[in-house]
């Protein structure tokens, strides 16, 4: 008998705690307005680490698993109110909390135009004429891309950037034109394609370091045309560096292809064919980089003893 | 001394000895065949039998590899290179002649020519090793559609690029333009043949010969080259034919290839060079044959240029 009434006090006293235990799980509560007291329906609540998340029902309650995550904490977010965030620890199950009205209103806002005078610089101007004399001497002035191409290759010529920073709005580059048997002509090939990049300055080196515009800007097709512009302004590529650089990709594709044909010989070479120039001051550094198998390398073009560069310019524009 | 100057004279001798000449006849007539493609399949090697219709063959390396001799109008022959040890002559079959039914019905009067090209704005051409394909082809078949069945084709006009240095009058811009380039001498002249096939019904390629005699060419260094084929009476069963150059890959047409970077790297080329159109057309029209006699669709300038210079004219 004593054993009896022993095992009904242990059931019963188990068929209380039962839903005890089960209301641990849980955590339940109500969301009020902080001024009004008012209950706030649909607003959300969240265990920021665990992320579990429910909403207030119509009358401001909410019943929310416990987290499983240790020191969660609990977000509380509704339109029009401040958020507020208790944490694991600090929330009494049962209690009600108050969310605090948000006093944000849109201000009106006004566009107008901000009155700055914004200069633009040119940088490696190149002198067509100037260029055009050396380009009958050596033919690695006339700077193609390396012959017997099998992979891309980039060329990568030093800009010197005073005005930093700037913006790069546009980048132009001179042609070589190559002769066209059928014509008896000289033509510029029409098309060709190929890939400009710009690079920032890698400072350890001071050659091409991180590619500002990523993948760079594909010239394809650019017709029978001396100067190739690329108008780059609308991706605002920010030249924070004093240096930079702009390269040339050369890409080995069939119609790149230009053949050289002597009496009994063939050369072959890649478009674009890329005006070479003297540099007047050659002392400002090392103005070519070439990239060979992910790393950068100078380049130096010599034409009688006397640095070589391309003729590629860039506009920038700076306040 | 003498031991020494002994051994000089042997070296050349010894590398000699591997070298076998064979003779290629016709089975009937027995008359020498000039000008048989003789190919070796696996190495990837093609020559011609020379004007006494004779190739040399160094076996050493090859005895496990195929040959392949094609000749216009006749049946190809494949053996393999072992049983050549056995012989010094080798036999090709005429191939059966087989008569064209011809249904010539409104005999068209007016003439007509098919891809037009602006010879102005050709840049490329075909029939050189570049960097990164080599040019292993036999021939190269330009596809036509004619307007009617039963046409006769009557000339074809091609555009061949040539050494700037072999155009009469060199201008002052070519002269600074070829200045870093030394030139050796003329090469005399360029030899190569024209077929001119019917479409194959089920392949859509280059079929049967629709011409049965040999048109044998030389170009002296002309940009666009005139040919009468009149003279041939080519006439075109269906719409579609196909006009193919063939290359003579011998001594003739050899031109040196440099390609001067790093390594210098000397290839061998045969000429002549066939410009392509630079019309971009929406279906490709030029199909390549290779050292195994299989057509293909020559993909190379694609999508870009779909078209080989060769300009067609077709009359009644």
């Amino acid at each position: 008998m004593k054993s009896y009434s022993l095992q009904l006090l242990l059931l019963t006293s188990f068929l209380f705690i039962m839903p005890t235990l089960h209301a641990q799980k849980k955590i339940r509560g109500q969301i009020k307005n902080k001024t009004t007291q008012s209950s706030l329906s649909n607003v959300t609540l969240k265990w920021l680490k665990a992320n579990i998340a429910t909403q207030s029902n119509a009358k401001g309650f909410f019943e929310l698993e416990r987290s499983t995550k240790a020191e969660d904490t609990l977000f509380f977010n509704a339109i029009g109110y401040e958020m507020l965030k208790i944490p694991a620890v600090g929330f009494t199950n049962g209690q009600s909390v108050y969310l605090q009205e948000s006093n944000v209103t849109l201000n009106e806002v006004i566009i107008a135009k901000k009155k700055q005078k914004q200069k633009t610089a040119t940088l490696g101007r190149f002198n067509d004429a100037y260029a055009d004399v050396i380009t009958t001497g050596n033919h690695f002035i006339n700077y193609n891309g390396p012959v017997n191409l099998k992979e891309s290759y980039i060329t990568a010529k030093l800009f010197n950037n005073k005005n930093k920073p700037s913006l790069l709005q546009s980048i132009k580059i001179e042609r070589n034109s190559t002769f066209n048997v059928f014509t008896n002509k000289l033509h510029y090939e029409s098309n060709i394609s190929f890939k400009v990049h710009v690079y920032d300055v890698d400072t350890l080196n001071g050659g091409p370091g991180i590619e500002l515009y990523p993948g760079g800007w594909l010239v394809d097709n650019p017709g029978d045309i001396k100067t190739i512009e690329l108008n780059v302004g609308q991706h605002y590529i920010l030249l924070r560096s004093e240096v930079f650089f702009i390269a040339i990709e050369w890409l080995p594709l069939p119609m790149n292809e230009h053949f050289v044909m002597d009496i009994n010989r063939i050369t072959a070479f890649y478009e674009p064919s890329i005006l070479g120039y003297l540099h007047r001051d050659h002392r400002r550094g090392i103005p070519l980089w070439s990239l060979f198998k992910d790393t950068w390398e100078p380049t130096v073009l010599r034409n009688g003893g006397r640095y070589t560069d391309l003729a590629i310019s860039a506009t920038v524009k700076y306040e | 001394m003498l031991t020494f100057t002994c051994f000089l004279f042997c070296i050349p001798q010894l590398h000699a000895q591997n070298l076998t000449k064979y003779l290629i006849v016709d089975s009937k007539s027995k008359k020498e065949l000039p000008g048989v493609v003789v190919s070796i399949i696996h190495a990837d090697i093609s020559i011609r039998t020379d004007a006494d219709a004779y190739f040399e063959l160094d076996m050493e390396g090859l005895l496990e590899d195929t040959l392949l001799l094609s000749y216009q109008g006749y049946n190809d022959l494949k053996m393999p290179i072992k049983k050549l040890k056995e012989v010094k002559e080798l036999v090709l079959e005429q191939k059966p002649i087989k008569a064209i039914n011809q249904k010539i019905e409104k005999q068209q009067k007016e003439i007509l020519t098919l891809n037009q090209v602006d010879k102005n704005k050709i840049t490329h051409f075909a029939g050189v090793h570049t960097n990164t394909t080599p040019f292993k082809y036999l021939q190269l078949a330009q596809r036509f559609q004619g307007p009617a069945e039963g046409m006769t084709l009557k000339a074809l006009k091609i555009y061949m690029p040539i050494p700037i240095a072999a155009s009469r009058k060199i201008t002052k811009e070519q002269e600074l333009f070829l200045k870093p380039y030394n030139f050796k001498k003329l090469p005399p002249f360029t030899i190569f043949r024209v077929r001119i096939y019917d479409e194959d019904p089920t392949t859509h390629q280059p079929g049967i010969d629709l011409c049965s005699s040999i048109i044998e060419l030389k170009n002296n260094d002309q940009l666009e080259m005139e040919v009468d084929l009149d003279k041939y009476n080519v006439s075109i069963p269906g719409k579609a034919f196909f006009v193919a150059i063939e290359w003579m890959r011998n001594g003739n047409n050899v031109f040196e290839l440099d390609i001067v970077s790093g390594k210098m790297q000397k290839l061998h080329a045969y000429k002549p060079f066939i410009a392509l159109s630079p019309l971009k057309g929406s279906q490709l029209n030029v199909y390549a044959l290779n050292f195994r006699n299989e057509w293909a669709p020559f993909t190379y300038f694609m999508p870009h240029l779909t078209d080989l210079a060769i300009t067609a004219t077709l009359g009644k």
